[in-house]
């Protein structure tokens, strides 16, 4: 595949040549409220910086939001479901913030506002289905989340781990309450039910973890996070020439074998509901 | 209190097939989370909810878990956040 290349409709991969491509909108929280009980995530600017500069050269208009409540991060994900994205070909949600677990059959976890209050990512890919988002329709819709757990103790060492209290038992108690109405989940309009599950199928969704919700996600406070870090990398040395979903493998492989070096594990999760292959644009 | 509680037990979600023809081994169906329906060949995870139907006889329960229901907490403490990544990052037109 030759770089810079346009990438077109087809059965196997999304139209990715729009200019630019779409939005992407990157939710950093950093300072958190007393109230709330979470330490500061310094390192964070430094991961925000790197996905701001790569995400502009893989042709997004991105736009960084700083340290905002729960109702902010709301607002700021109804205000991008309300744009016009029909000349777009795809959207980015990165959330860099405090997260925990919360029970869901396809996007467990949520992301904490600095007030303390937390958004489920369930509701985050919600914002943009196509119900929702009919512009997007059809179209991949990709949420990055750097969440650190929810308890983090921030001790000095030069790297922190995010801790979060493993759920107990609780778990059982807790997926009653996710709503498993059709009007709640991801459902996208543009595509077919699917005949095999019962439960109303999400498309076009792409969610990336740190880690999956409820383990230690670590963040360095010199260089940000692992997880961002080999992220970035893997993007900025394979994106000319691999799919999205194979460069998840190499940033899920490599985060997994640098923290087996360490005293916890960090495995990046990834909850996939794409169609097609990915190819980001880049510059030849 | 509901049927799903009850489900919790493997025993119980085998015993849910005793009465239905279905295309993939019960105790298989069983292991991997789900129970009978009753209705057809459609089964339920005890734990997410999530429920399958039109099964092919060479499809693996725990494959069908981990494609459709990622989230599922019994799915990722019995087979691990690997297996599930595993799947998840198969090629999108599978
Ligand atoms: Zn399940």
């Amino acid at each position: 595949r030759p770089q810079g290349r346009t990438r077109r409709d087809s059965i196997q991969s999304y139209k990715m040549d729009a200019s630019p491509c779409g939005h992407c909108l990157i939710i950093n929280n950093v300072e958190f409220e007393p109230e709330s009980e979470l330490s500061n995530r310094k390192g964070s600017n430094i991961d925000c910086d790197k996905l701001e500069s790569k995400f502009k050269a893989l042709n997004f208009i991105v736009e960084v939001r700083t340290n905002l409540k729960q109702r902010q991060i709301k607002h700021e994900l109804a205000s991008l479901c309300k744009k016009d994205h029909s000349q777009y070909d795809c959207c980015v949600v990165i959330m860099l913030s405090h997260g925990t677990e919360v029970s869901h059959n396809r996007f467990p976890g949520a992301v904490y506002g600095v007030d303390g209050q937390h958004v489920p990512v369930q509701h985050i890919t919600n914002y943009l289905n196509g119900q929702h988002c009919p512009s997007l329709q059809g179209k991949p819709k990709l949420f990055f989340i750097q969440a650190c757990g929810g308890g983090e103790r921030d001790t000095g060492f030069e790297v922190s781990p995010d801790e979060v209290e493993p759920s107990h038992g609780g778990a059982d108690d807790q997926t009653d309450a996710i709503p498993m109405s059709s009007s709640s989940d991801s459902l996208s309009m543009s595509d077919e039910p699917d005949a095999r599950v019962t439960l109303p199928t999400p498309s076009d969704i792409l969610v990336s973890y740190s880690t999956f919700p409820g383990y230690v996600s670590w963040r360095d406070t010199q260089s940000g996070s692992w997880y961002v870090e080999t992220l970035n990398g893997i993007l900025e040395e394979n994106a000319a020439t691999d799919d999205l979903v194979t460069m998840l493998m190499m940033v899920n492989h490599e985060v997994s074998q640098n923290s087996a070096k360490g005293l916890y594990k960090q495995m990046p999760g990834s909850f996939n509901f794409l169609r097609k292959l990915l190819y980001f644009q880049t510059q030849a | 209190a509901n049927v799903r509680a009850q489900m919790g037990s493997y025993e119980e979600r085998l015993a849910s097939f005793a009465a239905v023809q279905h295309p993939i081994d019960p105790e298989r169906l069983a292991r991997a989370g789900f129970y009978s329906t009753g209705a057809r060949d459609m089964v339920l995870c005890f734990r997410c909810d999530g429920g399958l139907k039109g099964w092919q006889p060479e499809e693996d329960p725990w494959e069908e878990h981990a494609k459709h229901y990622p989230g599922c907490s019994f799915l990722l403490a019995e087979k691990g956040q690997e297996f599930v990544n595993n799947i998840q990052l198969q090629d999108p037109r599978r």
